[in-house]
């Protein structure tokens, strides 16, 4: 009897249960869409603070102070120690290796520069890097360089390749020399003698680099005589904003704190790892880098929170606006039911099992068109589509169930109220 | 005259007799006007609100003089950079040189206005800002290096020596920690150099930065004005998207409770079948009928979205507060926005179901099928 009225109610009101399956699907869409982006965003918007640069850097422990102003380096390339470039793969092998976006060493020296065939030289800075250099750490592969961590760099030109002969000028040093992608120069130092090279392309990073060379490492380790040497390393982390647990001292923490400090990816512990995993190597969080990335992703995150408070609370609305429409437009049939000896219970059960498939129909619908609406917005908006946890689907089903029962609880109520008599004479 | 007399006796009337029903209908209008009201100013100021949080990033801008980095700017250009950034940014000198420690190494020595310098480089983690002349914050490695924590360190330049009393430790992970910073007057009394360089942090978007970039080239044709790239490239695409995310979440909100009010008010105006009967059976003509229920839900809904928008600027400013920790510019043009928005969708809503209505018998309803 309960499951042919139910059967019933379906079959004959067709247009009325699409109304109210209408609202839920819509509801459900923007619920799932907004759970979706809002568990990605933090992810994806620390992706874009990259952009800032490299938010951790590995410097030889024993060495002595820089002496860099606005980028440029007065340290003479004999004083201080180096890194190894055999040990950089070792990043790959920290706890959180998964979260190390990207890495680049970074090698200066002194070079005289001049044309091919012609005597005047010219004394500038060259800086080795990685571009995009392929690394293997066991068998994990991965790329490492300047074009992942310093995304601003502009080349008007090619890249140099990582194992090739070729440089980068900078902007306003091949200004000044008149040189140009493709010409010839040649590179003096005392170590290597004389070494032809061709120019790749033209730099600009709006920093030192506009003044002087940027080519592939090995490069750069030949002319200044230190073969796998490296001053520094930046290193470019996804990390999680600090708080006040990150602060503190590893060294003071009860065992289990540390290990609950160890393995969260604060820049801290991050750099602990690192100087773990690099033999004589310091590690230390960029403060103005990562400093504020944390603040501005618990901004973005906490407007997200509040976005899908806001879209959960029209969701409520919308749904318990049709379900009201649907329940006072059967006020008449709850009355005839009432009249043929229908209990309260029976009554609301039916209704409630009503509203319950409706909601685990269109509730289903609506999570898978809201997954895909929140792939596409990863797509246009940040060029990677937003996955949708399969987990999301039990929990957006019982939203919307939960919301659906709510919504039409309170007007079944109110039909209740009235006895069938007026209920049926329609004179209410 | 005597038809808008009975027109609102019957508008009133129907808000006393079916008190809850109306209050239900109000209510749904009010919610829905309040998060759309709290959503659009939020939207309207997520620029500006964002823009501050970079700000923590520091300079966006870099001042210095065009003859190269160790040549010293003119002596007003603080002044004249200040006076073109106005409130609207952060400038702070900084003077540099290269100076001999004790043990004959190579240190650089910055003077600074340490109180600009606080302001706008507030990553800067510093155990003790120096208060009295002599006194010296010295980065890290360079504390650790000339061991100044037990005793003074004596700089020579030119000829000229000078000894500092460390006040305090600077942390920042780069260059800063092999420095060490005086204040500007015992740098330039010392090593009789100013300003080398003036950092600037502009708190505007992208263009306004440009702007302000060759508003400073002109006030100082002496001197070089670099953009920090990766600064306002990180702040330009971070906005650009999490505003592009808002705006999307935005739009999808409003068009949800935009659809609940049209299902709220279809529902108040189907619950009134009969009252519409009994109308026409009175002999109301059709397009007074329309009028009155068309009235109905313009009243109802411009009162609703009334105390809703009112509703919304409070959450608006909350969720500011709570996220921000500022208080909001309320943007009062939001207002007829949602009034109009309320009011059409309203319409839309009352004239679903009269058409529904409009070929109904008023002798079938009435008697109840």
């Amino acid at each position: 009897m309960f499951f042919l009225l139910l059967y019933n109610s379906f079959r004959r009101q067709r247009r009325r249960k699409l109304l109210a399956g209408a609202a839920v699907f819509l509801a459900m869409v923007v619920v799932t869409a907004m759970i979706a982006v809002g568990s990605d965003i933090g992810d994806k918007m620390n992706r874009e603070l990259r952009t800032y640069g490299a938010n951790l850097v590995i410097y030889p422990q024993e060495d002595n102070l820089d002496v860099e102003v606005g980028g440029i380096n007065l340290k003479p390339l004999s004083a201080g120690a180096f890194l190894r470039e055999s040990d950089l793969p070792k990043i790959k092998s920290i706890f959180w290796h998964n979260n190390i976006y990207g890495f680049a060493p970074f090698l200066t020296a002194p070079v005289l520069l001049g044309r091919s065939g012609e005597p005047a030289l010219t004394s500038v800075d060259i800086e080795g890097t990685y571009f995009a250099k392929s690394l293997n750490f066991g068998k994990d592969n991965f790329t490492a360089g300047v074009r992942k961590i310093d995304p601003w760099w502009h080349v008007e030109g090619d890249w140099p390749a990582d194992d090739s002969e070729s440089l980068m000028v900078g902007e306003k040093l091949a200004t000044r020399l008149g040189l140009k992608t493709g010409d010839h120069v040649v590179l003096k130092t005392e170590a290597a003698g004389v070494t032809n090279s061709t120019v790749a392309g033209i730099l600009r990073t709006g920093g030192s680099e506009d003044q002087g060379l940027v080519a592939p490492l090995s490069l750069v380790q030949r002319l200044a005589g230190k073969p796998g040497a490296v001053r520094r390393v930046l290193v470019s982390a996804l990390t999680k904003p600090e708080d006040a647990f990150a602060r503190k001292d590893p060294s003071r923490l009860q065992p289990q704190d540390y290990d609950r400090w160890y393995c969260s990816p604060y820049a801290n512990s991050i750099a602990l790892q690192l100087r773990e995993a690099i033999p004589h190597a310091q590690a230390e969080q960029v403060r103005q880098v990562a400093q504020n990335e944390g603040q501005v992703l618990s901004r973005i995150s906490g407007l997200m929170w509040f976005l899908g408070l806001a879209s959960i609370c029209a969701a409520v609305l919308a749904v318990a606006a049709a379900m009201t429409t649907s329940v006072v437009q059967r006020q008449r049939e709850v009355g005839l039911m009432k009249s043929l000896g229908g209990t309260d219970s029976t009554i609301a059960a039916l209704f409630l099992t009503e509203s319950g498939l409706l909601a685990l129909f269109a509730g289903s619908a609506g999570f898978l068109v809201g997954a895909l609406l929140a792939r596409r917005m990863g797509v246009v908006i940040f060029g990677s589509s937003i996955s949708v946890e399969p987990v999301l689907l039990p929990v957006t089903l019982v939203i919307a169930i939960v919301i659906t029962l709510l919504g039409s609880a309170i007007s079944i109520r109110r039909a209740m109220r009235f006895d069938p008599s007026i209920l049926l004479r329609a004179d209410q | 005259m005597i038809r808008l007399r009975l027109f609102s006796r019957i508008l009133v009337r129907s808000v006393i007799v079916r008190r809850g029903p109306t209050l239900t209908a109000l209510l749904g209008i009010m919610t829905a006007a309040s998060v759309a009201t709290a959503m659009l100013n939020l939207y309207a100021d997520f620029d500006a609100r964002m823009q501050n949080e970079f700000r923590g990033y520091g300079s966006n801008v870099i001042v210095t003089s065009a003859l190269g980095p160790w040549h010293a700017l003119p002596a007003d250009a603080l002044s004249r950079v200040d006076s073109v950034i106005g409130s609207g940014g952060t400038a702070a000198p900084f003077g540099y040189i290269v100076a001999t420690a004790p043990d004959g190494s190579a240190v650089v020595v910055s003077g600074t206005d340490f109180n600009r310098a606080q302001k706008l480089n507030s990553w800067w983690s510093v155990s003790g800002w120096p208060q009295n002349s002599a006194e010296g914050l010295l980065g890290k490695r360079a504390s650790t290096i000339l061991g100044a924590s037990d005793h003074p360190v004596t700089l020579e330049y030119q000829g000229k020596s000078l000894q500092i009393t460390q006040r305090g430790i600077l942390s920042t992970g780069a260059a800063e920690e092999s420095r060490i910073y005086l204040s500007m007057q015992d740098f330039t009394t010392w090593a009789g150099t100013g300003p080398t360089a003036i950092e600037v942090a502009v708190n505007r978007s992208t263009a306004g930065v440009n702007q302000a970039i060759s508003a400073l080239q002109a006030a100082l044709p002496e001197a070089q004005v670099t953009p920090i790239r990766q600064a306002i490239e990180a702040q330009s695409s971070v906005l650009r998207k999490s505003r592009a995310v808002f705006f999307f979440c935005t739009v999808l909100i409003i068009a949800t409770v935009g659809l609940c009010m049209v299902g709220t008010l279809t529902a108040s105006v189907l619950e009134r079948s009969k009252d519409f009967a009994l109308m026409k059976a009175l002999g109301a003509s059709s397009n007074a009928l329309n009028a009155f229920f068309v009235a109905e839900a313009a009243a109802l809904s411009l009162l609703g979205a009334g105390a809703g928008a009112m509703a919304g600027i409070v959450i608006a400013r909350w969720i500011a507060h709570a996220n921000f920790h500022s208080a909001m510019e309320i943007k009062y043009e939001i207002l007829p926005v949602i009034l109009l928005g309320s009011l059409c969708t309203s319409l839309v809503a009352a004239l679903f179901p009269l058409s529904l209505l409009k070929h109904i018998q008023p002798a079938e309803l009435l008697k109840g099928n």
